[in-house]
């Protein structure tokens, strides 16, 4: 799992890449919270999973975690570009209803920015 | 007549849907095969020969001797560079007094004008064709058998069924065809294959063995096979067909859903317009399946044995026979003298074990908590774990993995995630949560994770013997 993230006009884009299960979380949650603990001022996030090919039930805590930590703190967070097999995790675990999914960075960029 | 059954030859879209023969995946609840049996006694032929391919056992099991039909079932296999029609020709004078011949995913789709009688209309002959050429063949003509058996041809100029007969010899194309063949018999097309003293009043179907609780809500048409549980509050709507051995966790809504056998369904969850087979889930509309085996998602229920677990079985038992031999005599010892100061005894427990099993094991309970000098000897020497070294040889628990359960395994300790042992990794940390250590263990086994625990538990057992002691005997 290999995560880079870019502060774009205050926005945080996080692009993930990989898969994103129990093996592979802890990676994911040190590099963003180690990203965020350097740029405090990004209060919305965007998280770009066009290279997340799978993801398990672990995966998907570790982004509800993600979501629960950026809204304690005033901000907001959006999912980008959700491949076919993680949005049929999504679909089944209703994770959807939680998430705000779009099918693009840009207009996911352009409605946090907002 | 005779039938002929070819259930061999590879079906790609049958392959994503797991382990099982395409000839047993289940149209409306029922295995594909048995519609074909089923066939042969609506047209009163008694003898089938099955002709068997890759996974021959699973259709042995299946269908027996025939007697479930009252048919007369044998099995032979063809040579694997040899065609069904090859098979045909070893003994062509065999069918000669009449020959029904099938070679392919084909269902017997019955359509609104069928009726049993017009079956009998078949007899006169008919043949149905897929691109290799007839896959249906049905004639008592001894001249166009012979004719099909040496060419593959159909001597007849008809080489379609009657309409007037409401027979529609359908080949299962791809996972999306099968899945809608699956839907439109569980939306009203049931009812045209049941046998007399069935009934579809209500539009559903439940086999065998099923558990229901009472707050699950069943909307029918919907079909769903033997040994199934269903946990609380579950919602299982229209067009869903589930098959044997499936278990379905509480709070889940499924629609418009294959579930296949093996299958185990997490909580909560909201399926629609999918294919389940064991731990795939598989969209219909474009075959686009994902694999996971998430404990809280969808699992396989089927015990999957591995080349590893065959290795560590054989190492296992060959460390508990040798630990045996080394504890015998102090276990005899100490535990002679335990008897007769009487500061413990072991006791009869009922846990669950390897395969699934209820088995009983002795576990030691001392009448002391606080251990003295010959209670720090016995713990650390691990001979209070004697008793279950013999079952390891016994095959009843592993040499190392997780701490047997007394009460029926949860999600987590699923077949395949359940591996009851001797050893576990809360012997050397038991301040470690039990269902944590099982989730632990079953994420990371591995041979080397076995020799771990077993280094962990029994010689940090050894060293740190009076803390290990102290709680041993407050636990027991």
């Amino acid at each position: 799992m290999s995560v880079t993230c870019t502060n774009e006009n205050g926005t945080g884009i996080i692009n993930l890449s990989g898969p994103l299960t129990a093996a592979t979380v802890e990676a994911f949650r040190e590099q963003l919270t180690a990203w965020q603990a350097g740029e405090p001022d990004v209060k919305n996030f965007v998280f770009d999973l066009s290279a997340v090919d799978f993801m398990d039930s672990a995966g998907l805590g570790a982004l509800i975690a993600a979501l629960k930590r950026i809204t304690e703190r005033g901000g907001d967070m959006k999912l980008a570009c959700l491949q076919k097999k993680p949005r049929m995790v999504f679909e089944i675990t209703r994770a959807y209803k939680v998430f705000e999914i779009y099918d693009t960075v840009e207009e996911a960029v352009k409605v946090a920015g907002a | 007549m005779k039938a002929v059954f070819y259930t061999g030859g590879k079906k790609p879209w049958a392959d994503e849907m797991g382990n099982r023969p395409w000839a047993l995946l289940p149209v409306g609840g029922h295995p594909l095969l048995s519609y074909w049996l089923e066939l042969c006694v609506d047209l009163g032929i008694n003898d089938v020969q099955i002709v068997l391919g890759q996974d021959a056992e699973y259709i042995e099991l299946f269908c027996g001797d025939g007697g479930q039909w009252g048919l007369n079932i044998d099995y032979s296999f063809i040579f694997p560079d040899d065609s069904p029609q090859d098979y045909l020709a070893r003994d062509p004078l065999r069918w000669s007094e009449g020959l029904f011949f099938l070679s392919d995913a084909l269902f017997p789709r019955r359509l609104e004008n069928f009726t049993p009688a017009g079956l009998k209309e078949l007899l006169a002959g008919c043949c149905v064709s897929n691109e290799d050429g007839p896959a249906f063949f049905l004639s008592p003509n001894s001249e166009d058998i012979a004719a099909f058996i040496q060419d593959g041809q159909y001597a007849q100029s008809a080489c379609n069924l009657p309409g007037s007969i409401g027979l529609d010899v359908t080949l299962i194309r791809d996972v999306s065809h099968y899945y809608e063949l699956n839907m439109a018999v569980v939306h009203g097309e049931m009812d045209r294959y049941l046998s007399s003293g069935y009934s579809t009043a209500d539009g559903a179907s439940i086999g065998y063995n099923v558990i229901t609780p009472s707050s699950v809500t069943f909307a029918p048409p919907l079909a769903i096979g033997n040994n199934c549980r269903l946990g609380a509050l579950c919602s299982i709507g229209t067009g869903t067909v589930i098959s044997d051995h499936v278990l379905i966790d509480q709070q889940c809504e499924l629609s418009e859903c294959i579930i296949l056998s093996d299958t185990y369904v997490g909580r909560n969850l909201e399926i629609k317009g999918k294919i389940i087979a064991g731990n795939r889930i598989i969209d219909p509309e474009d075959g686009t399946y994902v694999d996971i085996e998430d404990p809280w998602l969808i699992a396989s229920t089927r015990l999957r044995k591995s080349f590893s677990d065959g290795v560590r079985s054989v190492i296992g038992r060959g460390l508990a026979l040798l630990l045996i031999l080394i504890q015998v005599l102090p276990f005899l010892l100490l535990y002679g003298l335990i008897r007769a100061l009487r500061r413990g005894s072991f006791i009869e427990k009922s846990v669950w074990g390897m395969n699934g099993r209820r088995v009983t094991t002795l576990h030691f309970a001392a009448t002391k908590v606080t251990p003295d000098l010959l209670m720090i000897m016995f713990y650390g020497a691990s001979l209070d774990r004697f008793p279950k070294l013999i079952d390891v040889l016994s095959g009843k628990l592993w040499l190392c993995g997780q701490v047997p359960r007394e009460s029926e395994p949860r999600a987590y300790t699923l077949r395949n995630r359940y591996f009851p042992a001797v050893f576990s990794y809360s012997d050397a940390f038991p301040e470690i949560d039990e269902q944590m250590d099982a989730l632990y263990y079953a994420h990371t086994r591995s041979i080397i994770a076995d020799l771990r625990i077993l280094y962990h538990a029994f010689f940090k057992r050894f060293i740190e013997v009076e803390s290990v002691a102290t709680i041993t005997n407050g636990s027991a």
